[in-house]
């Protein structure tokens, strides 16, 4: 149907940009190699001195890294820089032009940039499950892995809803420079076990500001962990949060629309 | 000297107009302090006692000082240089009668204090409270100085050049990322360098990054004066020395390249 | 079918009442120039045409739609455009635009073709749309970015300042395209500017705007009868010529010892020149009044 053609149309187009921006696909590798490092390095010396974080082996901690890096490189890929960028696509007024094509606004404003020279990252995030498998007590089952993968899936949707929300209070505040500060901060919420959070921020951090869950989940699914109700409940605050942030940015759009 | 001060009270006042994002950053920063003593909490019950020579109550004290100087490191100075340069902004700086990286400075610094400033009236009590004394031996406060201002002098200086090489490189950002992502991995900024094993202690403590925030932290958690500390402090002011040189090195030969193509 | 209009708009705040008082219709294919000095309230108005804003209160009907509704049917039958500002992909050549429109208001392949040839004809871009965005003048990528807009067979046009910023000869061309559009496709178009030329050329018909008020609604003709039947004269000079000798020739509206702006009757202008000509001027313009001048003279009488 038409969204869907619509996006297949931003892809291509910006697979087209691609080539001109040839150069950043090696530099974005080395770049993604660089901050990869630092947290296995950060990783390592943890488990010099301890065997098991807040229950988690190192392997299995290092499982956790790979699916928060495959998030972050899902979401770099397709809507990140957009969603740090909001703030000057409303001040611009570029948001007017969007506003009055025939084609859903919410999904113009945030896949306008693919960065499809972002996707040689995934090579180190693959590295990096290969280092995590390497260093399991036990390999992993494939059909678990698949199903953590899955789980990945609705984890973009969640991050998605999530950092919708963050750019739409452009609406409200106007120019913020300091979106990408409060994205990245936000995201570091999920790149550790969720355990550590102990009992009430880890309430917190599962439901209202879901983020612990995001890489968490996904592990604990391919670990063959027995989480069926949490699977559940993630999926569910999933749909919770998918429709909140369409709420919220409606309402945005509505102020936006009577106080230009 | 007059000339600089007018720069840094502009700074300032440009940054009480972005009061939001000020305050926005403040809250990013809690976000991820409130992140790592979690992290460490976990690590230290997981451990059964203190990790490393650090019991909990060090390990908050070291990430509180962290923050106080990581308050004072933070800045865009490699990110405006780079605009400067790239926008061709950079043959007016060159006309106005002021040296261009002391204006960059200067006019980074206030904000730089402020939130200095901020971190040590906020964490300041903290530390003292955990730490229960003042903890100020009278040696510390000459050694503090030293350190922190080679600190701050090395870091300005690496993200000076990073942005100075937009002269020559297309993508100086990307550089200045990848210098963060070092510093994330051997500064001490996210573990105590102290943690790693031996070997790689030591080569870390050869590096300039150790001095831009473990070592300072480690002068002032210390409550005695280690021998370590005349090396470290020797190690930081030969880097200083020798950056501060590529800095103007590189200063010159861009200043060439835009007298000679007259942007 | 045409385009029925009438509004009563009211902001809230105490302090901006952008638009206020305004009331129209305008008919299937008319040609439009809402005109008025900046921060006057066009781009509003229009804003609110397009579905942008929409009112604290008051109507407004396009094609039988209600704009900020914002119905993908109501969508694909028009197009706007702003001035300055850049709606193609910028690194990627003008064609991968146009394709990317025919995916967006889903244009059917021979439409697509047909209007693309004939656009490409009107405007003389052939030989620029395979070049990347970046690559053209100003002059240039607006005519692009009216073609681009035009692809999808639009009812409506809306135009915010089109020939804002654009060399002499590229507003000529802009102005030429646009009246022969507006003529053989028989699309309704409305303009906002602030340059009477753009005005004077183009539009049926004038609605001045003033401080979010409908102050003038009529013909440019009529206009230029009843309140701009001046023209100004802007002088050049070095010494030797002073207010009083001035005087004696037009009204001054402004003085100093290198220029003046005279105001002059169109009937007198041949004969103001003869005068001012005599005088030892270096430089002397002729030009139609401006709308700050013309808004005045509304207001006056």
């Amino acid at each position: 149907m038409h969204t869907f053609s619509v996006f297949k149309k931003l892809c291509a187009m910006n697979l087209k940009q691609l080539l001109v921006y040839r150069a950043n696909f090696f530099i974005s590798v080395i770049l993604m190699g660089a901050w990869v490092g630092a947290y296995v390095i950060l990783i390592e010396v943890i488990f010099f001195h301890i065997d098991s974080l807040a229950g988690w082996s190192k392997g299995e901690t290092l499982l956790i890294l790979s699916f928060y890096y495959l998030l972050q490189n899902l979401s770099d890929l397709f809507f990140k820089d957009n969603i740090e960028s909001f703030d000057d696509t409303v001040i611009h007024g570029e948001l007017d032009f969007l506003i009055v094509k025939p084609a859903p606004t919410r999904m113009l404003a945030f896949f306008w940039r693919i960065r499809w020279d972002q996707v040689g990252s995934v090579i180190i995030t693959l590295f990096l499950f290969t280092y995590a498998f390497q260093n399991l007590a036990q390999p992993l089952s494939p059909g678990y892995f698949l199903i953590g993968l899955s789980m990945v899936l609705v984890s973009f949707i969640l991050y998605f809803s999530l950092l919708t929300m963050i750019a739409s209070s452009t609406f409200w505040i106007g120019r913020n420079n300091s979106l990408r500060t409060i994205v990245f901060s936000i995201t570091q919420l999920s790149r550790y076990p969720r355990q550590i959070y102990g009992k009430i921020f880890g309430l917190i951090f599962s439901s209202f500001i879901p983020m612990a869950l995001l890489a968490t989940i996904p592990a604990e699914t391919a670990l063959a962990q027995p989480i069926g109700i949490l699977i559940a409940f993630f999926i569910g605050i999933t749909i919770l949060f998918s429709a909140l942030s369409q709420w919220v940015w409606l309402r945005g759009l509505k102020r936006y629309s009577s106080a230009n | 000297m007059k000339k600089y001060l007018a720069v840094a009270r502009i700074g300032w006042l440009e940054g009480l107009e972005y009061r939001t994002e000020f305050f926005m950053s403040i809250l990013s920063w809690g976000i991820r302090l409130l992140i790592s003593l979690f992290l460490w909490f976990a690590i230290v019950q997981a451990k059964g006692g203190p990790i490393g020579t650090y019991s909990f109550q060090e390990i908050l004290v070291y990430f509180f000082l962290i923050q106080i100087i990581s308050s004072l490191h933070f800045t865009f100075i490699g990110f405006e240089i780079s605009k400067d340069i790239h926008r061709g902004d950079i043959a007016n700086f060159l006309l106005k009668p002021f040296h261009y990286i002391l204006f960059r400075l200067s006019h980074s610094l206030s904000y730089q204090f402020l939130r200095l400033l901020i971190s040590v009236i906020i964490f300041a009590p903290i530390i003292i409270l955990i730490t229960g004394k003042l903890a100020f031996a009278p040696w510390k406060i000459p050694i503090f100085f030293i350190s922190m201002l080679g600190a701050y002098l090395i870091n300005a200086s690496f993200q000076i050049i990073i942005g100075l090489s937009s002269f020559w490189v297309v993508n100086a950002t990307r550089f200045l990322f990848t210098y963060f992502a070092i510093l994330t991995m051997a500064s001490g900024i996210i573990f105590p360098l102290d943690l790693f094993p031996p070997q790689l202690y030591t080569i870390a403590t050869y590096l300039p990054f150790a001095h831009i925030f473990y070592f300072p932290v480690k002068m002032m958690q210390s409550a005695t004066f280690e021998p370590l500390f005349y090396q470290a402090l020797a190690i930081q002011w030969i880097y200083v020395v020798a950056l501060l040189t590529v800095v103007t090195g590189f200063y010159r030969l861009g200043l060439r390249k835009v007298e000679s193509v007259g942007r | 079918m045409g385009s029925y209009i009438k509004s009563l708009f009211h902001r809230d705040y105490d302090t901006v009442k952008a638009v206020h008082d305004i009331s129209f219709e305008i008919k299937q294919g008319e040609f439009v120039g809402f005109v008025g000095p900046n921060g006057a309230g066009k781009t509003t108005t229009l804003k609110m045409l397009s579905g942008i804003l929409f009112p604290t209160s008051g109507e407004v009907t396009v094609a039988g739609h209600v704009p900020w509704q914002r119905e993908p049917q109501f969508q694909r039958k028009f197009s706007l455009v702003m001035g300055q500002k850049n709606q193609m992909w910028w690194d990627l050549p003008v064609i991968e635009s146009f394709q990317f429109n025919k995916t967006i208001y889903e244009i059917p392949d021979a439409t697509f073709k047909a209007q693309k040839e004939m656009l490409c004809e009107l405007l003389d871009i052939g030989h620029l749309i395979n070049n990347p965005v970046r690559k053209l003048s100003l002059g240039e990528r607006m005519k692009c970015e009216l073609a681009t807009a035009l692809l999808h067979k639009p009812e409506i046009l809306f135009l915010d300042e089109p020939t804002i910023g654009l060399d002499v000869i590229s507003q000529k061309r802009i102005r030429d395209f646009l009246a022969e559009y507006n003529k053989e496709q028989g699309a309704t178009i409305i303009l906002t500017s602030h340059y009477m030329e753009d005005i004077r050329r183009l539009c049926d018909r004038v609605m001045i705007i003033d401080h979010g008020k409908l102050i003038y609604d009529g013909t440019y003709d009529k206009l230029i009868e009843k309140y701009a039947d001046t023209k100004m004269i802007e002088v050049g000079f070095h010494e030797g010529v002073s207010e009083a000798d001035l005087k004696k020739v037009a009204h001054v509206i402004s003085y100093n010892h290198a220029s003046a702006k005279l105001s002059v009757q169109r009937k007198d202008i041949t004969k103001a020149t003869t005068e001012l000509l005599k005088l030892p001027i270096e430089d002397i313009s002729i030009q139609e009044e401006s709308m700050e001048e013309i808004v005045r003279e509304i207001f006056s009488k």
